[in-house]
Protein backbone atom coordinates (compact mmCIF):
# COMPACT_ATOMS: atom_id res chain seq x y z
CA UNK A 1 0.00 0.00 0.00
CA UNK A 2 1.59 3.49 -1.06
CA UNK A 3 1.94 5.72 1.87
CA UNK A 4 -0.73 8.79 0.43
CA UNK A 5 -3.42 7.70 -0.70
CA UNK A 6 -4.12 10.32 -3.56
CA UNK A 7 -1.10 8.76 -5.60
CA UNK A 8 -2.92 5.06 -4.64
CA UNK A 9 -5.81 6.10 -5.97
CA UNK A 10 -5.08 7.94 -9.57
CA UNK A 11 -3.90 7.92 -12.74
CA UNK A 12 -0.28 8.81 -11.74
CA UNK A 13 0.47 5.80 -9.34
CA UNK A 14 2.61 4.38 -11.57
CA UNK A 15 5.17 7.47 -11.70
CA UNK A 16 8.38 6.96 -10.12
CA UNK A 17 9.62 8.60 -7.74
CA UNK A 18 12.41 11.22 -7.79
CA UNK A 19 13.08 10.20 -11.57
CA UNK A 20 12.93 12.91 -14.32
CA UNK A 21 10.63 11.43 -16.84
CA UNK A 22 9.99 14.15 -18.81
CA UNK A 23 12.60 16.10 -20.97
CA UNK A 24 12.69 18.94 -22.88
CA UNK A 25 10.22 17.59 -25.50
CA UNK A 26 7.27 18.27 -23.14
CA UNK A 27 8.02 21.69 -22.18
CA UNK A 28 8.38 22.64 -26.20
CA UNK A 29 5.16 21.07 -26.75
CA UNK A 30 3.57 22.68 -24.11
CA UNK A 31 4.70 26.29 -24.97
CA UNK A 32 3.82 25.85 -28.86
CA UNK A 33 0.70 24.54 -27.97
CA UNK A 34 -0.46 27.94 -25.56
CA UNK A 35 1.26 29.91 -28.54
CA UNK A 36 -1.13 28.72 -31.06
CA UNK A 37 -4.11 28.66 -28.63
CA UNK A 38 -2.68 32.64 -28.57
CA UNK A 39 -2.42 33.16 -32.20
CA UNK A 40 -6.42 31.60 -32.75
CA UNK A 41 -7.58 33.64 -29.32
CA UNK A 42 -5.93 36.87 -30.78
CA UNK A 43 -7.51 36.62 -34.62
CA UNK A 44 -10.70 34.95 -33.69
CA UNK A 45 -11.54 37.86 -31.48
CA UNK A 46 -10.48 41.00 -33.99
CA UNK A 47 -12.55 39.20 -36.23
CA UNK A 48 -15.68 39.39 -33.27
CA UNK A 49 -14.88 42.41 -31.84
CA UNK A 50 -13.72 44.55 -34.78
CA UNK A 51 -14.47 42.62 -38.24
CA UNK A 52 -12.71 41.12 -40.63
CA UNK A 53 -11.35 44.44 -42.46
CA UNK A 54 -9.59 44.76 -39.24
CA UNK A 55 -7.74 41.09 -39.62
CA UNK A 56 -3.98 42.34 -41.03
CA UNK A 57 -1.39 40.66 -42.75
CA UNK A 58 0.63 39.79 -40.27
CA UNK A 59 -2.91 38.31 -38.06
CA UNK A 60 -3.45 36.23 -41.38
CA UNK A 61 0.55 35.53 -41.10
CA UNK A 62 0.10 34.19 -38.12
CA UNK A 63 -3.26 32.10 -38.75
CA UNK A 64 -1.25 30.43 -41.34
CA UNK A 65 1.91 29.26 -38.69
CA UNK A 66 -0.57 28.14 -36.41
CA UNK A 67 -0.86 24.60 -37.66
CA UNK A 68 2.87 24.42 -38.67
CA UNK A 69 4.01 25.66 -35.15
CA UNK A 70 1.43 22.99 -33.63
CA UNK A 71 2.00 19.89 -35.72
CA UNK A 72 6.05 20.78 -34.65
CA UNK A 73 4.67 20.56 -30.62
CA UNK A 74 2.70 17.52 -31.97
CA UNK A 75 6.21 16.04 -33.26
CA UNK A 76 7.77 17.17 -29.91
CA UNK A 77 5.24 15.48 -27.85
CA UNK A 78 5.73 12.28 -30.66
CA UNK A 79 9.54 12.17 -29.59
CA UNK A 80 8.52 12.03 -25.83
CA UNK A 81 6.66 8.48 -26.35
CA UNK A 82 8.03 5.49 -25.91
CA UNK A 83 5.91 3.33 -27.71
CA UNK A 84 5.05 5.52 -30.64
CA UNK A 85 3.00 3.45 -32.45
CA UNK A 86 0.45 3.48 -29.83
CA UNK A 87 -0.35 7.05 -30.40
CA UNK A 88 -3.18 5.63 -32.70
CA UNK A 89 -4.97 4.85 -29.52
CA UNK A 90 -5.63 8.23 -28.46
CA UNK A 91 -8.01 8.30 -31.55
CA UNK A 92 -9.50 5.15 -30.92
CA UNK A 93 -11.50 6.03 -27.70
CA UNK A 94 -12.70 9.14 -26.13
CA UNK A 95 -12.61 9.14 -22.14
CA UNK A 96 -14.46 12.56 -21.40
CA UNK A 97 -12.62 12.35 -17.86
CA UNK A 98 -9.36 12.07 -18.89
CA UNK A 99 -7.91 15.89 -19.89
CA UNK A 100 -5.35 13.52 -22.18
CA UNK A 101 -8.05 12.46 -24.13
CA UNK A 102 -9.65 15.31 -24.18
CA UNK A 103 -6.98 17.25 -25.26
CA UNK A 104 -5.96 14.76 -27.96
CA UNK A 105 -9.42 15.31 -29.38
CA UNK A 106 -9.03 19.34 -29.09
CA UNK A 107 -5.73 18.95 -30.58
CA UNK A 108 -7.44 17.19 -34.11
CA UNK A 109 -10.76 19.39 -33.82
CA UNK A 110 -8.47 22.52 -33.67
CA UNK A 111 -6.69 21.66 -37.27
CA UNK A 112 -9.29 21.96 -39.55
CA UNK A 113 -10.83 25.39 -37.65
CA UNK A 114 -7.66 26.65 -38.15
CA UNK A 115 -7.40 25.81 -42.31
CA UNK A 116 -11.46 27.12 -42.66
CA UNK A 117 -10.45 30.39 -40.84
CA UNK A 118 -7.05 30.45 -43.18
CA UNK A 119 -9.85 29.80 -45.84
CA UNK A 120 -11.63 32.90 -45.45
CA UNK A 121 -8.95 35.20 -44.30
CA UNK A 122 -6.06 34.32 -46.41
CA UNK A 123 -2.93 36.57 -46.90
CA UNK A 124 -1.91 37.59 -50.09
CA UNK A 125 0.29 35.03 -51.49
CA UNK A 126 -1.82 32.44 -49.85
CA UNK A 127 -4.68 34.23 -51.56
CA UNK A 128 -3.16 33.85 -55.44
CA UNK A 129 -2.50 29.87 -54.85
CA UNK A 130 -5.79 29.52 -53.77
CA UNK A 131 -7.07 31.06 -57.00
CA UNK A 132 -5.22 28.35 -58.66
CA UNK A 133 -7.56 25.49 -57.44
CA UNK A 134 -11.46 26.09 -58.35
CA UNK A 135 -12.05 23.27 -56.60
CA UNK A 136 -11.51 24.81 -53.41
CA UNK A 137 -14.15 27.37 -54.11
CA UNK A 138 -16.75 26.14 -52.63
CA UNK A 139 -15.42 25.27 -49.47
CA UNK A 140 -13.71 28.92 -49.11
CA UNK A 141 -17.29 30.42 -49.87
CA UNK A 142 -18.46 28.37 -47.03
CA UNK A 143 -15.49 29.60 -44.53
CA UNK A 144 -16.27 32.94 -45.70
CA UNK A 145 -20.16 32.99 -44.72
CA UNK A 146 -19.34 31.17 -41.82
CA UNK A 147 -16.23 33.61 -40.66
CA UNK A 148 -18.33 34.52 -37.26
CA UNK A 149 -18.72 30.75 -36.19
CA UNK A 150 -15.96 29.86 -37.21
CA UNK A 151 -14.27 32.76 -35.13
CA UNK A 152 -16.11 31.62 -32.40
CA UNK A 153 -15.05 28.16 -32.87
CA UNK A 154 -11.47 29.38 -32.92
CA UNK A 155 -12.08 31.34 -29.18
CA UNK A 156 -13.93 28.14 -27.28
CA UNK A 157 -10.93 25.60 -29.14
CA UNK A 158 -8.07 28.39 -28.47
CA UNK A 159 -9.36 28.41 -24.60
CA UNK A 160 -9.71 24.98 -24.84
CA UNK A 161 -6.34 24.02 -25.88
CA UNK A 162 -4.28 26.96 -23.78
CA UNK A 163 -5.56 25.18 -20.35
CA UNK A 164 -5.14 21.85 -21.49
CA UNK A 165 -1.66 22.64 -21.55
CA UNK A 166 -1.92 23.32 -18.19
CA UNK A 167 -4.06 20.83 -16.84
CA UNK A 168 -2.20 18.56 -18.53
CA UNK A 169 0.19 19.02 -15.69
CA UNK A 170 -2.24 19.86 -12.75
CA UNK A 171 -3.90 16.64 -13.13
CA UNK A 172 -0.39 14.74 -12.70
CA UNK A 173 -1.42 15.25 -9.12
CA UNK A 174 2.36 13.13 -7.79
CA UNK A 175 3.84 16.16 -8.04
CA UNK A 176 2.88 18.95 -5.79
CA UNK A 177 4.09 21.96 -7.71
CA UNK A 178 1.77 21.22 -10.24
CA UNK A 179 -1.21 20.15 -8.12
CA UNK A 180 -3.37 23.17 -8.72
CA UNK A 181 -6.05 24.60 -10.31
CA UNK A 182 -4.31 27.86 -11.00
CA UNK A 183 -2.05 26.13 -13.77
CA UNK A 184 -4.80 25.64 -16.83
CA UNK A 185 -5.35 29.40 -16.48
CA UNK A 186 -1.82 30.31 -16.06
CA UNK A 187 -0.97 28.87 -18.85
CA UNK A 188 -3.98 30.25 -20.77
CA UNK A 189 -2.90 33.62 -19.70
CA UNK A 190 0.63 32.86 -21.00
CA UNK A 191 -0.27 31.61 -23.81
CA UNK A 192 -2.23 34.28 -24.83
CA UNK A 193 0.39 36.53 -24.50
CA UNK A 194 3.23 34.88 -26.38
CA UNK A 195 0.30 34.36 -29.05
CA UNK A 196 -0.42 38.21 -29.23
CA UNK A 197 3.29 39.03 -28.91
CA UNK A 198 4.17 36.71 -31.75
CA UNK A 199 1.86 38.88 -33.46
CA UNK A 200 3.45 42.04 -32.56
CA UNK A 201 6.53 40.96 -33.50
CA UNK A 202 5.31 40.63 -37.08
CA UNK A 203 2.85 43.31 -36.87
CA UNK A 204 3.30 46.54 -38.99
CA UNK A 205 0.20 48.50 -39.02
CA UNK A 206 0.53 51.19 -36.52
CA UNK A 207 -3.15 51.06 -35.65
CA UNK A 208 -3.12 46.75 -34.73
CA UNK A 209 0.03 47.62 -32.93
CA UNK A 210 -1.24 49.47 -30.38
CA UNK A 211 -4.13 47.48 -30.30
CA UNK A 212 -2.23 44.72 -29.61
CA UNK A 213 0.37 46.55 -27.23
CA UNK A 214 -2.67 46.88 -24.83
CA UNK A 215 -4.04 43.50 -25.23
CA UNK A 216 -0.23 42.02 -24.57
CA UNK A 217 -0.61 44.11 -21.42
CA UNK A 218 -3.54 43.33 -19.95
CA UNK A 219 -2.49 39.52 -20.52
CA UNK A 220 0.17 39.50 -18.91
CA UNK A 221 -1.28 41.56 -16.12
CA UNK A 222 -3.54 38.67 -15.74
CA UNK A 223 -0.63 36.03 -16.28
CA UNK A 224 1.29 37.93 -13.48
CA UNK A 225 -1.95 37.46 -11.27
CA UNK A 226 -2.33 33.65 -12.18
CA UNK A 227 0.77 33.59 -11.08
CA UNK A 228 0.66 34.82 -7.36
CA UNK A 229 -2.50 32.71 -7.16
CA UNK A 230 -0.95 29.68 -7.79
CA UNK A 231 1.76 30.27 -5.38
CA UNK A 232 -0.17 31.48 -2.62
CA UNK A 233 -2.39 28.40 -3.18
CA UNK A 234 1.19 25.90 -2.71
CA UNK A 235 2.02 28.50 0.30
CA UNK A 236 -0.79 28.02 2.01
CA UNK A 237 -1.78 24.09 1.77
CA UNK A 238 0.86 22.50 4.14
CA UNK A 239 4.70 22.10 4.65
CA UNK A 240 5.05 19.94 1.34
CA UNK A 241 3.52 22.11 -0.87
CA UNK A 242 5.71 24.94 0.26
CA UNK A 243 8.32 22.94 -0.37
CA UNK A 244 7.44 22.53 -3.78
CA UNK A 245 7.22 26.71 -4.10
CA UNK A 246 10.43 26.82 -2.71
CA UNK A 247 11.69 25.27 -5.67
CA UNK A 248 10.66 28.35 -7.47
CA UNK A 249 11.06 31.45 -4.83
CA UNK A 250 14.04 30.37 -3.23
CA UNK A 251 15.38 27.13 -4.54
CA UNK A 252 17.46 26.08 -7.36
CA UNK A 253 15.31 27.27 -9.90
CA UNK A 254 14.55 30.48 -8.15
CA UNK A 255 17.19 32.77 -10.40
CA UNK A 256 15.36 31.33 -13.55
CA UNK A 257 11.75 31.95 -12.41
CA UNK A 258 12.31 34.99 -10.55
CA UNK A 259 15.03 36.30 -12.78
CA UNK A 260 14.44 35.73 -15.73
CA UNK A 261 10.63 34.56 -16.28
CA UNK A 262 9.08 37.04 -14.15
CA UNK A 263 11.36 39.83 -14.20
CA UNK A 264 12.60 39.36 -17.85
CA UNK A 265 9.58 37.58 -19.17
CA UNK A 266 6.89 39.90 -17.59
CA UNK A 267 7.57 42.83 -15.19
CA UNK A 268 10.24 44.19 -17.91
CA UNK A 269 8.22 43.57 -21.35
CA UNK A 270 4.79 45.17 -19.08
CA UNK A 271 6.80 48.10 -18.12
CA UNK A 272 8.18 48.95 -21.54
CA UNK A 273 5.22 48.27 -23.40
CA UNK A 274 3.00 50.77 -20.85
CA UNK A 275 6.00 53.28 -21.21
CA UNK A 276 5.86 52.65 -25.06
CA UNK A 277 2.34 53.38 -25.05
CA UNK A 278 2.51 56.52 -23.28
CA UNK A 279 5.17 57.75 -25.91
CA UNK A 280 8.05 57.40 -22.89
CA UNK A 281 9.66 55.01 -24.83
CA UNK A 282 10.49 53.53 -28.06
CA UNK A 283 8.27 50.67 -29.67
CA UNK A 284 10.72 48.23 -30.34
CA UNK A 285 9.96 44.05 -31.72
CA UNK A 286 12.76 42.66 -28.88
CA UNK A 287 10.07 43.42 -26.36
CA UNK A 288 7.66 41.17 -27.60
CA UNK A 289 10.32 38.68 -27.86
CA UNK A 290 11.15 38.85 -24.25
CA UNK A 291 7.62 37.54 -23.25
CA UNK A 292 7.98 34.76 -25.87
CA UNK A 293 11.30 33.92 -24.24
CA UNK A 294 9.75 34.27 -20.68
CA UNK A 295 7.02 31.93 -21.74
CA UNK A 296 9.28 28.74 -22.84
CA UNK A 297 11.60 29.30 -20.21
CA UNK A 298 8.35 29.41 -17.67
CA UNK A 299 7.38 26.02 -19.02
CA UNK A 300 11.28 24.41 -18.73
CA UNK A 301 11.11 25.92 -15.53
CA UNK A 302 7.55 24.16 -14.54
CA UNK A 303 8.11 20.66 -15.80
CA UNK A 304 11.66 20.32 -14.69
CA UNK A 305 11.06 21.72 -10.49
CA UNK A 306 7.69 20.19 -11.09
CA UNK A 307 9.83 16.32 -11.44
CA UNK A 308 12.13 17.14 -8.76
CA UNK A 309 10.22 16.92 -5.58
CA UNK A 310 6.54 14.08 -5.33
CA UNK A 311 5.03 13.26 -2.47
CA UNK A 312 6.48 10.28 -1.40
CA UNK A 313 9.88 12.11 -1.55
CA UNK A 314 8.93 15.19 -0.07
CA UNK B 1 -3.66 56.82 -19.16
CA UNK B 2 -2.81 58.74 -22.11
CA UNK B 3 -1.63 56.88 -24.92
CA UNK B 4 -0.10 56.82 -28.19
CA UNK B 5 -2.65 57.70 -30.91
CA UNK B 6 -3.95 54.53 -32.78
CA UNK B 7 -2.39 56.37 -35.94
CA UNK B 8 1.04 57.90 -35.04
CA UNK B 9 4.25 56.38 -33.77
CA UNK B 10 5.63 58.75 -30.77
CA UNK B 11 9.06 59.09 -32.23
CA UNK B 12 10.79 59.34 -28.75
CA UNK B 13 13.46 62.43 -28.47
CA UNK B 14 16.68 61.19 -27.85
CA UNK B 15 18.08 62.07 -24.47
CA UNK B 16 21.21 62.71 -23.58
CA UNK B 17 23.73 60.74 -22.02
CA UNK B 18 24.43 60.56 -18.22
CA UNK B 19 27.35 62.55 -16.73
CA UNK B 20 29.70 60.17 -16.35
CA UNK B 21 30.74 60.97 -13.03
CA UNK B 22 27.05 60.53 -11.56
CA UNK B 23 26.92 57.39 -13.75
CA UNK B 24 30.43 56.40 -11.86
CA UNK B 25 28.57 56.89 -8.43
CA UNK B 26 25.45 55.05 -9.66
CA UNK B 27 27.84 52.29 -10.91
CA UNK B 28 29.23 52.15 -7.10
CA UNK B 29 26.27 52.08 -5.49
CA UNK B 30 25.15 49.34 -7.95
CA UNK B 31 27.99 47.10 -6.54
CA UNK B 32 27.83 48.12 -3.02
CA UNK B 33 23.71 46.66 -3.42
CA UNK B 34 25.21 43.23 -4.86
CA UNK B 35 27.70 42.81 -1.80
CA UNK B 36 24.71 43.62 0.33
CA UNK B 37 21.74 41.88 -1.41
CA UNK B 38 23.63 38.62 -3.10
CA UNK B 39 27.14 38.92 -0.83
CA UNK B 40 28.93 39.04 -4.36
CA UNK B 41 30.18 41.56 -6.07
CA UNK B 42 30.26 42.18 -10.22
CA UNK B 43 31.78 40.28 -12.98
CA UNK B 44 31.25 39.42 -16.47
CA UNK B 45 34.33 37.19 -17.91
CA UNK B 46 33.16 34.74 -15.30
CA UNK B 47 29.29 34.51 -17.20
CA UNK B 48 30.72 34.47 -20.20
CA UNK B 49 33.27 31.71 -19.27
CA UNK B 50 30.17 29.43 -18.35
CA UNK B 51 28.12 30.47 -21.64
CA UNK B 52 31.58 28.94 -23.34
CA UNK B 53 31.38 26.19 -21.23
CA UNK B 54 27.84 25.36 -22.05
CA UNK B 55 28.07 25.78 -25.79
CA UNK B 56 31.56 23.36 -25.88
CA UNK B 57 29.72 21.09 -23.99
CA UNK B 58 27.25 20.95 -26.50
CA UNK B 59 29.77 20.41 -29.30
CA UNK B 60 32.03 17.88 -27.16
CA UNK B 61 31.37 16.81 -23.67
CA UNK B 62 34.02 14.40 -23.80
CA UNK B 63 36.36 17.23 -24.04
CA UNK B 64 34.94 19.42 -21.54
CA UNK B 65 34.87 16.49 -19.05
CA UNK B 66 38.51 16.38 -19.54
CA UNK B 67 39.10 20.07 -19.71
CA UNK B 68 40.25 21.04 -15.83
CA UNK B 69 38.98 24.87 -16.27
CA UNK B 70 35.36 24.34 -18.47
CA UNK B 71 34.89 20.99 -16.78
CA UNK B 72 35.05 22.31 -13.36
CA UNK B 73 31.25 23.76 -14.25
CA UNK B 74 29.92 20.76 -14.24
CA UNK B 75 31.43 19.01 -11.71
CA UNK B 76 29.43 17.27 -9.18
CA UNK B 77 26.28 17.54 -10.78
CA UNK B 78 26.88 21.58 -11.28
CA UNK B 79 24.55 23.32 -14.07
CA UNK B 80 26.12 26.25 -16.35
CA UNK B 81 23.79 28.92 -14.90
CA UNK B 82 24.77 27.73 -10.92
CA UNK B 83 26.56 30.79 -10.56
CA UNK B 84 24.69 34.34 -9.78
CA UNK B 85 26.73 36.36 -12.64
CA UNK B 86 24.66 34.25 -15.57
CA UNK B 87 21.63 36.27 -14.26
CA UNK B 88 23.53 39.29 -13.47
CA UNK B 89 24.90 39.38 -17.06
CA UNK B 90 21.20 38.30 -18.06
CA UNK B 91 20.36 41.44 -16.13
CA UNK B 92 22.75 43.96 -17.94
CA UNK B 93 21.47 42.84 -21.14
CA UNK B 94 17.74 43.53 -20.14
CA UNK B 95 19.05 46.86 -18.33
CA UNK B 96 20.54 48.11 -21.14
CA UNK B 97 17.87 47.37 -23.37
CA UNK B 98 15.37 49.24 -21.09
CA UNK B 99 17.61 51.94 -20.89
CA UNK B 100 17.93 52.01 -25.14
CA UNK B 101 14.65 51.85 -25.52
CA UNK B 102 13.23 54.81 -22.36
CA UNK B 103 16.20 57.08 -24.12
CA UNK B 104 15.26 56.90 -27.81
CA UNK B 105 18.43 55.40 -28.22
CA UNK B 106 17.75 51.86 -29.27
CA UNK B 107 18.88 50.93 -32.61
CA UNK B 108 21.60 48.66 -34.48
CA UNK B 109 24.64 50.03 -35.03
CA UNK B 110 28.48 49.83 -35.44
CA UNK B 111 30.50 52.29 -33.21
CA UNK B 112 33.34 52.99 -35.40
CA UNK B 113 36.06 55.29 -36.55
CA UNK B 114 35.57 57.44 -39.48
CA UNK B 115 38.04 55.38 -41.39
CA UNK B 116 36.89 51.94 -40.14
CA UNK B 117 34.43 49.87 -42.40
CA UNK B 118 31.40 47.58 -40.21
CA UNK B 119 33.43 44.41 -40.99
CA UNK B 120 36.96 46.01 -40.24
CA UNK B 121 35.80 47.02 -36.62
CA UNK B 122 33.52 43.23 -36.13
CA UNK B 123 37.08 41.98 -36.65
CA UNK B 124 39.51 44.22 -34.40
CA UNK B 125 36.29 44.00 -32.01
CA UNK B 126 36.69 40.05 -31.76
CA UNK B 127 40.15 39.94 -32.04
CA UNK B 128 40.60 42.49 -29.05
CA UNK B 129 37.77 40.63 -27.03
CA UNK B 130 39.69 36.95 -27.61
CA UNK B 131 43.02 39.39 -26.10
CA UNK B 132 40.73 39.93 -22.87
CA UNK B 133 39.07 37.21 -22.73
CA UNK B 134 42.30 35.17 -22.66
CA UNK B 135 43.85 38.08 -20.03
CA UNK B 136 40.91 38.06 -17.63
CA UNK B 137 41.17 34.24 -17.27
CA UNK B 138 44.70 34.30 -16.76
CA UNK B 139 43.79 37.30 -14.12
CA UNK B 140 40.83 35.38 -12.97
CA UNK B 141 38.74 38.34 -13.30
CA UNK B 142 37.94 40.79 -16.01
CA UNK B 143 37.65 44.54 -15.29
CA UNK B 144 34.26 44.10 -13.31
CA UNK B 145 35.20 40.99 -11.52
CA UNK B 146 38.83 42.12 -10.41
CA UNK B 147 39.22 45.82 -10.78
CA UNK B 148 35.60 47.04 -9.74
CA UNK B 149 34.63 44.16 -7.33
CA UNK B 150 37.94 43.27 -5.88
CA UNK B 151 39.33 46.96 -6.04
CA UNK B 152 36.03 47.95 -3.43
CA UNK B 153 37.50 45.41 -1.28
CA UNK B 154 41.17 46.92 -1.36
CA UNK B 155 42.61 43.35 -2.55
CA UNK B 156 45.91 44.40 -3.44
CA UNK B 157 45.63 41.55 -6.63
CA UNK B 158 42.99 43.49 -7.87
CA UNK B 159 44.36 46.92 -7.90
CA UNK B 160 47.79 45.61 -9.36
CA UNK B 161 45.50 44.39 -11.78
CA UNK B 162 43.61 47.62 -12.38
CA UNK B 163 47.04 49.56 -12.66
CA UNK B 164 48.43 46.80 -15.14
CA UNK B 165 45.13 47.36 -17.32
CA UNK B 166 45.07 51.65 -17.40
CA UNK B 167 49.05 51.20 -18.05
CA UNK B 168 48.70 48.65 -20.60
CA UNK B 169 45.99 50.59 -22.06
CA UNK B 170 47.91 54.07 -22.38
CA UNK B 171 50.70 52.19 -24.14
CA UNK B 172 49.04 50.51 -26.71
CA UNK B 173 46.56 53.33 -27.27
CA UNK B 174 49.16 54.90 -29.19
CA UNK B 175 49.41 51.96 -31.94
CA UNK B 176 46.03 51.34 -32.27
CA UNK B 177 45.01 55.31 -32.80
CA UNK B 178 44.03 55.42 -36.05
CA UNK B 179 41.47 52.95 -35.74
CA UNK B 180 39.15 55.73 -34.26
CA UNK B 181 40.95 59.13 -36.04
Amino acid sequence: MLPHIEIDSTRSALIAEGEHFWGWEIPVYLFLGGLVAGLMLAVSAVVLLFGRERVTRAMKLGLAAAPLLLSLGMGALFLDLTLKLHVVRFYMTLRPSAPMSLGSWVLLLVFPVQALLLLALPFDGLRALLDRFPRLAQLRAFAERHLRGLAWAGIVLGVALGIYTGVLLSTTVAHPLWSSGALGFLFLASGSSTGVAALMIAERDERAKGMLARADLALITVELLTIALWLVGLLTQGALYRSAAGLVLWGPYAPVFLGLVVFGGLLLPLALEALALRGRAVHSRVVPALVIAGGLLLRFVLVYAGQDLGFMTG
Amino acid sequence: MSTVSDHEEHALRERPLWDPYLAGVALGLVLLGTFLVFGRGLGASGALARLTALLADGVSPAWVAANGHLGGYFANGGHWWDDWLVFELAGVVLGGLAGGLTSGRFGLHVERGPRLGVRARLGFAFLGGLIAGVGARLAQGCTSGQALTGGATLALGSWAFMFAVFGGAYALAYFVRRLWT
